[in-house]
């Protein structure tokens, strides 16, 4: 197995709501990232996942936990010392189109950019023909304003001004949810791509599982702020453990009629991430649910086989 | 294709408004070699005359001919107004820049501080600062100035507040940009629009002030005139002779108007989505450019 490139440890970040309660955006999460490889984050709206990422990227500050790069710990550095890390990190945002200052032509941002990190103008124009080429679009979108260009174009700009830096490492937040089916399939390709040809390790932060199944190596379920299913991707699909993912598999579309069957859906909403008490986050939807265990006692995230970690009592 | 550039920035309302602010704009800076008459000359068996060719805006109760004195009072009223704008907006707008960016200690106090000074009416502020300063045409600049300032810091301020929360604003952090940069280069060109809006609409208002504490004397000193202490004087001789009142009230009206015409223009073509069709033959020169240099 390659090296990890990324160790987040017992990350938490609460918002407070009131004086005396916090929202529990992300609560205890520990995973590690390998290299070379894409790691999926999927879940709710409001399960925390789009919290991780902006974590590793140090935007948002963290109330406890650690998070290492490459054995180097990162999230308490100031802005100054994240500097050089930002230039191995990079984002890819949701909005291609909020993601670009609407003053700014296209070039100059591009330029801005490597002006900022002294990168010389004959290699940056070499940098940005190449990202170009790369990335399929003509030269002359750089004299275009971002509301000039459409969301795939942009989206693609986004991911090549994110390589501008040739980074190591990108947090994909939600990169292909705004765009449409047959544009999320040209920028799933172009990341599949970008990770063979330039050895990218990916962060790809989904609630899609159809995105998540075709792109990533391992994944990770979210759920109120914890991670409570964790494995290689085939391992995840074809023998699920925990009820959720369980749940959230058989409510993802079948595209052919015939193959359609009754499925089990889960009731009610996501709950409120405010001050969540004891026992397994899931126990108020979960119909496997065990009165006195799971709803009084927090489940671990253990190790089950061999890379498939589950946070359940009783998984399948 | 000189019709399309006639689309972008140069409409209509624009071209008026230029017009207009060109011609008081010159007006303000020549006037005082063009006018027929000394402004200042009395001349007592002349009061009160209607318009005639000998005196195109007619003369006021001591005789003086209005239209060299409208001519004259241009240059003042319009120099003032742009001065108190210009040094409201170099305080105001950096100061409002850095409260909504960092919203800290620094953005409390001088809140709390513009909160206290908006407690008083603007005019009785302005003439607070004048007595510490002592009356005089600079003086009652600085003071409407200062009145000025928060009120241009806090539209600043509120816009940096809706900009910064936006993706680009976040997409610059990640890129490592300092705070600096985020400020004065992404989101200070972002509030610009709504910042021009306000200070050629702030000109009108800082035409108004001055004009006011020229009035109770504070501002400009006689024999000196700009069009409000014109327009004061002719309050007095309203039933009498209703026109020293109305010229100078028509000129304020009609800068005023053009002003708000260029700034709804102006704020048009700054908005890259509400701009018709821009700049097509800018970009058709620099990617030929582009092409050239990477053919």
């Amino acid at each position: 197995m390659s090296k990890k490139i990324l160790d987040v440890k017992h990350l938490k970040k609460y918002y407070p709501v009131s004086k005396k309660s916090f929202l529990h955006a992300v609560d205890d999460v520990s995973f590690s990232i390998f290299q070379g490889e894409i790691f999926g984050i999927v879940g709710e709206s409001g399960s925390g996942k789009s919290t991780i990422g902006r974590s590793i990227l140090n935007l948002i500050a963290i109330d406890k936990g650690e998070i290492y790069w490459d054995g180097t710990r990162i999230d308490s550095l100031d802005a100054k010392g994240m500097l050089e890390f930002r230039k191995k990190m990079q984002m890819v945002f949701q909005n291609p189109l909020a993601s670009f200052n609407p003053k700014q032509y296209i070039g100059s941002a591009f330029s801005e950019l490597c002006k900022f990190y002294k990168i010389s103008r004959h290699e940056m124009n070499e940098k940005i023909i190449k990202l170009l080429e790369l990335i399929n679009l003509p030269a002359d979108v750089l004299t275009r304003m971002p509301s000039q260009l459409s969301g795939g174009q942009l989206q693609r700009l986004s991911i090549a001004r994110s390589l501008l830096l040739e980074p190591d490492f990108i947090v994909a937040d939600e990169p292909v949810s705004a765009l449409d089916v047959s544009v999320q399939a040209q920028i799933l390709n172009l990341i599949l791509d970008l990770r063979d040809k330039m050895g990218l390790t990916i962060l790809f932060i989904s609630h899609d599982l159809n995105v998540v199944e075709r792109i990533c190596d391992r994944v990770a379920v979210m759920y109120l702020g914890v991670i409570v299913e964790m494995a290689k991707k085939e391992q995840l699909f074809s023998h699920t453990m925990h009820p959720y993912t369980h749940a959230l598999i058989e409510v993802n579309p079948i595209e052919h009629p015939s193959l359609r069957k009754d499925r089990e859906i889960i009731a009610g909403d996501i709950p409120s991430a405010v001050d969540v008490g004891e026992g397994c986050r899931f126990a108020g939807r979960c119909q496997y649910c065990k009165k006195g265990l799971c709803d009084c006692v927090t489940p671990e995230l253990i190790e089950v086989e061999s890379g498939h970690w589950v946070a359940c009592h009783c998984p399948f | 294709m000189k019709k399309k550039k006639m689309g972008t920035l140069f409409t209509p309302p624009m071209m008026i408004s230029a017009i207009i602010l060109a011609v008081i704009l010159l007006i303000s800076i020549f006037g005082t070699l063009l006018a027929p008459y000394d402004p200042e000359a009395i001349d007592l068996a002349n009061t009160y005359k209607k318009f005639s060719p000998d005196h195109w805006f007619g003369t006021d109760a001591m005789g003086r001919d209005m239209f060299s004195r409208m001519l004259c009072g241009a240059h003042t009223t319009i120099l003032n107004a742009v001065l108190v704008v210009l040094f409201a907006d170099f305080i105001g707008v950096p100061l409002g820049l850095m409260c909504g960016y960092k919203e800290g200690l620094l953005d409390k106090i001088v809140m709390r501080i513009w909160d206290i000074l908006a407690a008083f009416p603007p005019l009785i502020l302005a003439m607070v600062f004048v007595a510490i300063f002592g009356k005089g045409e600079l003086n009652a600049v600085l003071a409407t100035g200062i009145v000025f300032i928060p009120m241009i810091s806090r539209l600043t301020r509120s816009s940096v507040l809706s900009e910064k929360t936006k993706t680009y604003v976040e997409t610059a952090k990640s890129l490592g940009y300092t705070e600096r940069k985020i400020i004065f280069r992404h989101i200070f060109p972002n509030v610009v629009p709504t910042l021009m809006a306000e200070f050629t609409l702030d000109i009108g208002y800082a035409i108004i002030s001055l004009a006011s504490l020229s009035y109770m004397g504070l501002g400009v000193q006689s024999p000196k005139s700009d069009w409000g202490s014109i327009l004061q004087s002719g309050m007095a001789l309203l039933f009498k002779s209703p026109t020293v009142a109305l010229i100078p009230g028509i000129a304020i009206v009609i800068t005023v108007v053009a002003l708000n015409l260029l700034t709804d223009s102006i704020q048009m073509y700054l908005d890259p989505v509400q701009r018709r069709l821009p700049h097509i033959m800018k970009y058709k020169k620099r990617e030929a450019k582009h092409n050239e240099k990477y053919a």
